[in-house]
């Protein structure tokens, strides 16, 4: 096997062993790695029927077949489980350092079930796995947690580690590596909790990889890097961070305020876009491994009430997660609020989502003084949020931390009436920072994502913006962002790409400027899949239905593809103020296109014999032929 | 002659700013949003729209003198 080691340790906290999992070559191939693998792995050997916190849960985490190559944008992993916050298939993505470590250590990924006695650290030492006491982190937070792991594995070493939130089960708990890059999403950090282990640890690792075409790797690299580090979205993210286009997205209807009751704040976008963050806060720009974009910021703030030291700054989606969403202008608040939500170790996008819930849902006198344990919650309260609100989110404690600890959905299921009306959510997972009302196709994106709402899933985003261009399979047309034209056909082939990205594991800044075909290529060299085009997009399209049809055995059906109903009204002002967004016509067209059922929204029989998911045709369609 | 030319404000939102080294233009008068995005050279792979009195416009809308035109990046956000 190239590329690939071969290796996945199964890891039984209960049992305290480890055994070796060795998958056939062939399944490597079908599914790519990463996410798609990660959702096989989930279907072999899941038990559908368990709680996501319950010891028999699957926690699951891959790496691509282009981890290591030291391709910048290939730093990245897949983890997989059942998720806390929505009981759906769990997807969440992280960059940084993790991943060519746990490669270069020997392994493609870690199963990891059971529920260890006692706080626990997984250390992994080449063909050492050890599990170890990690009673002395628990209840600590991210930062210092990280710290003393470098402390007692060394400085080269490099762990994900989960904060009070993922201990104290928070639905929407992260997990961290190096105290800056976050499997964000899902709740993972949660899952980690249950089974109570607070780190995963990779010591120094040197190893070499075995590549299929080591030459064809390396001229790649080399071809691949300048376009990579020239290409206009690099320089912006490198300038400015994620957040770099913030006050142009606000024009554009992008960028939700106030709970997504508008989608347009000049002063809001002036004052939170990333110029803004460089000129006053940035102090250095920070990596993955590898990368040559540098979108991370390292900032400060060195006066006033929200005071930070030189770390890890926030991200495009925290930013607007703690900011315009919650009705401030104030971005060293944000980067307050970022950063101390990062350290307790929860998803910056669900916790602001949930608190701009709260605060409208406080304004409209459906979460009373009694329910807040008398706490006010106004727009902007950013002291409220960054010293309160976020520490009793993750403690769980008082009535107001243990409401919202669940969750907009949780939170609005918990209180009744019409609230859940204006939570911004599909399956439960809350949406990220960009408005389907300025730019539909992100609407059905949301809806089909087989995590819930997401736009990094599929690569929607990417192709509804006009950031790539793949006239190879057939995308070569610009989208008109206020309408659902063609919306649906690009949403089939943006499926495909994003589990073909998310299972590579690359960075979707990254590779914005790769053909499909050169994808194909790389995974060709590095893992000696020998794909043609075509194959690597079926291998794509593969993995997104097994998704669906993983979501349908937790219970997931086509009604459950849809958003909030808050998601779908018209804009209030701005520019697309007033203009409807055709979703049922959407998501009627996608479904005829990707042969879905319109009770199940599961692929047809048919369908997936022929993407050779025969024994999976066999559970979802029983009997049937 | 004056009149063959008309002066519009514009301002850049996002990235686009680094393109827009004054907040007038000069411009023959009938000309388009799309002229007026010609003359700046902006980088053909930077997408950009248009908005006049918070709308945006079509490539092909004809200026006036005085409008106030802002330009916003589309990039791919985070």
């Amino acid at each position: 096997m190239h590329g690939n080691t071969g290796k996945i340790a199964d890891i039984s906290l209960a049992e305290g062993t480890v055994t070796m999992l060795n998958l056939p070559e062939d399944t490597y191939r079908s599914f790519i790695g990463g996410s798609g693998l990660g959702a096989k792995l989930f279907w072999d050997r899941a038990d559908f029927s368990a709680d996501p916190l319950s010891p028999e849960a699957l926690f699951i985490l891959m790496n691509g077949p282009l981890t290591g190559i030291r391709l910048s944008g290939a730093s990245r992993m897949s983890a997989t489980a059942r998720s806390p916050l929505t009981g759906g298939l769990a997807e969440s993505s992280c960059g940084g350092y993790f991943a060519p470590a746990l490669r270069l250590a020997g392994y493609d990924g870690l199963v990891i079930t059971g529920r260890a006695d006692k706080p626990s650290v997984i250390c992994i030492d080449k063909d050492i796995i050890t599990i170890e006491d990690a009673a002395s982190l628990w209840g600590r937070g991210i930062e210092e947690s990280t710290m003393a792991l470098h402390g007692t594995y060394g400085k080269k070493s490099t762990s994900l580690v989960i904060g009070p939130a993922g201990e104290n089960l928070v639905p929407f708990a992260c997990i961290l590596n190096e105290a800056h890059h976050a499997f964000g999403r899902c709740g993972m950090g949660a899952v980690m909790g249950s089974k109570n282990l607070k780190a995963i640890v990779v010591k120094e690792a040197k190893g070499e990889l075995s590549l299929a075409d080591p030459d064809r790797v390396k001229a790649m690299i080399k071809e691949l890097t300048p376009r990579i580090r020239e290409h206009l979205i690099s320089q912006v993210l490198h300038d400015f961070g994620t957040s770099g286009n913030l006050e142009g997205h606000m024009y554009s209807g992008d960028v939700p305020v106030k709970n997504w009751t508008s989608n347009f704040n000049e002063e809001m976008g002036d004052a939170l876009t990333g110029s803004t963050l460089s000129e006053r806060f940035l102090k250095k720009v920070g990596t993955c491994a590898y990368c040559a974009v540098a979108c991370k910021r390292i900032v400060q703030v060195d006066e006033g009430p929200y005071a930070i030291p030189e770390g890890p700054g926030p991200e495009y989606e925290t930013v607007v997660s703690f900011g315009s969403l919650l009705g401030t202008p104030d971005l060293a608040a944000v980067c307050k609020a970022g950063r101390v939500c990062n350290d307790l170790g929860m998803d910056t996008i669900s916790a602001g989502a949930t608190i701009a819930w709260a605060m409208e849902a406080y304004e409209r006198g459906d979460l009373t003084d009694e329910r807040t344990g008398g706490m006010a919650l106004r727009w902007g309260d950013m002291d409220l949020v960054a010293n309160s609100i976020l520490p009793m989110m993750a403690s769980r404690s008082g009535k107001l931390g243990e409401l919202l600890s669940k969750g907009s959905a949780g939170a609005a299921r918990a209180i009744g009436g019409n609230t859940i009306n204006y939570t911004a959510q599909s399956k439960g997972l809350e949406a990220p920072m960009h408005d389907p009302r300025g730019g539909h196709g992100h609407a059905l994106a949301y809806a089909v994502s087989p995590r819930g709402a997401c736009h990094v899933q599929t690569a929607m985003h990417f192709m509804e913006t006009g950031a790539c261009n793949y006239p190879e399979i057939g995308f070569e047309f610009d989208l008109e962002a206020l309408t659902g034209d063609g919306k649906p056909e690009t949403m089939v082939l943006a499926a495909a790409i994003g589990c073909i990205e998310n299972s590579a594991c690359l960075c979707q800044f990254a590779d914005r400027s790769f053909t499909m075909q050169e994808i194909a290529e790389l995974i060709n060299a590095a893992a000696g899949y020998k794909y043609t085009l075509s194959e690597m997009m079926d291998a794509g399209m593969r993995g997104y239905d097994l998704k669906r049809c993983i979501n349908f055995l937790l219970g997931f059906t086509a009604a459950d593809d849809t958003l909030s109903p808050r998601l779908l009204e018209p804009a209030r002002d701005g520019d697309t103020a007033g203009i409807e967004i055709h979703f049922d016509d959407m998501k009627k067209k996608f479904y005829h296109l990707m042969e879905l059922d319109p009770v199940k929204g599961v692929p047809s029989r048919r369908r997936l014999e022929a993407e050779g998911l025969s024994d999976e045709a066999e559970r979802i369609w029983p009997g049937t032929s | 002659m004056a009149g063959d030319f008309i002066t519009v404000e514009v301002a850049g939102k996002g990235p686009v700013r680094k393109y827009i080294a004054r907040n007038k233009a000069v411009v023959p008068s009938g000309s388009t949003i799309s002229t007026l995005i010609s003359g700046l050279r902006i980088p053909e792979e930077l997408r950009v729209i248009c908005m006049r009195d918070g709308k945006r416009m079509p490539p092909a809308a004809k200026l006036h003198e005085g409008d106030s035109i802002i330009i916003i990046s589309m990039l791919a956000g985070g």
